[in-house]
């Protein structure tokens, strides 16, 4: 379904991916760990087109997405959760998930909302509130809730965990869980190692801009190297 | 009593002007983070094209409301594409830019503008033509024009008329998002250019329909007319919080009766001299101004 091949991406003198080649499956969740400045968010941003890598292609559905404009690739059915959640604070909850559905029709916008509240009821509580009085999980609920509006086939999460309370991170997970069983596919961005191989059929691993390692998530949850690496065993 | 409710008629009419020509900054500046000092130059050609409109029409219709709405919107719908024009050319080729040189495009385009209307409308002023003949009302002694009436009414509805805009409008919401953060309404499939094109669109004419209420009240137009209107519609976006269209119209309002308070009962000399020394106090004691939410967070 997407397919990174061979991708580099430079910010300046900064080499943030070298190589990249990652396959996403319909139906899937993957998971990409790393450390911090490992290269995950370029990653993303790549395939939702808010950075242009130099080299490599991004193939989303049989068509090449690399250097189609973020809003056009975003129609083609790609939702990006980014880092930080960045919803859009000066406008109320209910406002930010019908910018989520901005491509789509009135009646698609109200179905729309309702699968919103029914995967995180808080959101309902909060509809006319301005977006920017949440608490952090709560915008991160808005986040994902606002990416589904667009009724995506290919969610992009990234670190949806960050900073967050864990009680909340348990529901976030559990949201993410629910969306993919509804049949969209997930590439989830983490930190949390734990969390992410938990939740996700198959991992790879990047170091400075490199993929080291790609497996099921459940084996390299066993992996020693990973255990000592990203899950602070060993 | 009397006077006072006088000047303050006068300055409220004077201060939606402010406030028309002030949206335009704000809006601008709030997709962008950028002040087109070239607006209070759309201000004047907004008025100009009303001139040239009116000579287009004159016979055709003859004067009154009709006509006045007629060149307002033509006058609008130009000044529109105009914004746009400026914004494709000179303004998103260097959207990337460092800020120095915004501003310096910014001063550029200004220039030009000032000196191509020179050459192509001449230096002189012009005579615009008295669509309304100035009727004079009484009401308790307060006296007013049915200018400035027109003024007043054109000025709220088209304030009202942007605001539903924004607030209740897919597009207007859209708006909003790309001032919030430009990549998150992008990953909402929103073409941000679009929207950006928009908002000059939108801006400028209120700017022109600024120039043609001024103009039917004092018929000198000339090209160097946006200079000290733009300066101070400028201070007014500031005053209210650049970046705040609330902001825009209050600011705009508070420097019209300042204006018209400071040469009602001190001296006429000063008049212009307000909308600086405001600027000053308002970048002393409170540089966000006064709706203004300081610096907006960017993720
Ligand atoms: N806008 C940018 N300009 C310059 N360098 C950047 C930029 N964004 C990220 N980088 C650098 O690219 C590398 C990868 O960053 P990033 O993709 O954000 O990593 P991660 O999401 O894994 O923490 C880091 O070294 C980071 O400092
Ligand atoms: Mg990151």
């Amino acid at each position: 379904m997407l397919s990174l091949r061979n991708l580099s991406c430079r910010y300046g003198a900064v080499q943030a991916l070298t190589d990249v080649h990652l396959d996403v499956h319909p139906g899937e969740v993957v998971t990409l760990i790393g450390a911090n400045g490992a290269g995950k968010s370029t990653a993303l941003k790549s395939v939702a087109g808010l950075v242009h890598p130099q080299s490599g292609d991004i193939v989303f559905e049989g068509r090449s997405i690399l250097r189609r404009q973020a809003h056009k690739i975003a129609a083609m059915g790609i939702a990006l959760v980014p880092e930080g959640r960045a919803i859009f604070a000066n406008l109320t909850v209910l406002e930010n998930l019908e910018m989520g559905g901005y491509l789509r029709t009135r009646t698609q916008i109200r179905d729309g909302l309702e699968e919103a509240f029914a995967l995180f009821p808080r959101l309902r509580e909060r509809i006319r509130q301005s977006a920017g009085t949440l608490s952090g999980g709560e915008q991160q609920m808005l986040a994902i809730g606002r990416a589904l509006m667009a009724r995506p086939r290919l969610l992009l999460l990234d670190e949806p965990s960050l900073g967050i309370a864990p009680l909340l991170v348990k529901a976030i997970y559990a949201g993410i869980d629910a969306i993919n069983r509804t049949g969209t596919t997930v590439l989830v961005v983490e930190q949390n190692a734990h969390l992410a191989l938990r939740h996700s059929h198959r991992a790879y691993v990047l170091e400075t801009g490199r993929i080291v390692t790609e497996a099921p998530s459940a084996e390299l949850a066993d992996d020693p190297r990973v255990r000592e690496a990203y899950l602070g065993e060993g | 009593m009397t006077a006072f409710l006088q000047q303050l008629l006068n300055g409220l009419s004077l201060g939606s002007i402010y406030a028309l020509v002030a949206l335009g900054y704000t809006m601008v500046y709030g997709v962008l983070r950028l002040i087109n000092f070239a607006h209070g130059d759309v201000y004047m050609l907004g008025a100009f094209a009303g001139y040239y409109a009116s000579k287009l029409l004159h016979g055709r219709l003859n004067g009154g409301l009709p006509e006045a709405a007629v060149i307002l919107v033509v006058s609008m719908i130009a000044c529109a594409l105009v914004g746009m024009l400026i914004e494709r050319l000179a303004y998103r080729p260097v959207r990337r830019a460092s800020r120095l040189t915004l501003l310096i495009v910014a001063i550029g385009v200004s220039l030009l503008i000032e000196n191509l209307a020179q050459i192509f409308f001449g230096a002189d002023p012009k005579f615009f033509p008295q669509i309304l003949p100035e009727r004079m009302f009484e009401w308790r002694g307060v006296l007013f024009t049915n200018q400035q009436i027109l003024v007043l009414a054109t000025a709220v509805l088209l304030m009202a008329a942007l605001t539903l805009f924004i607030r209740r409008t897919r597009t207007g919401k859209a708006m909003r998002a790309v001032a919030h953060n430009p990549d998150a309404a992008r990953l909402m499939g929103i073409n941000v250019n679009s929207i950006i094109s928009l908002t000059f669109a939108l801006g400028s004419a209120l700017a022109a329909a600024g120039g043609i209420l001024v103009s039917l009240n004092q018929p000198s137009i000339d090209p160097l007319m946006g200079l000290m209107t733009g300066i101070k519609a400028f201070v007014a976006a500031v005053l209210g919080g650049i970046g705040s269209i609330p902001g825009a119209v209050l600011g705009g309002l508070i420097l019209g009766l300042a204006e018209t308070f400071v040469a009602g009962y001190g001296s006429s000399t000063y008049r212009d001299a307000i909308a600086f020394f405001i600027l000053i106090i308002i970048l002393l004691c409170k540089p966000e101004g006064l709706l203004g939410k300081g610096q907006v967070e960017k993720v």
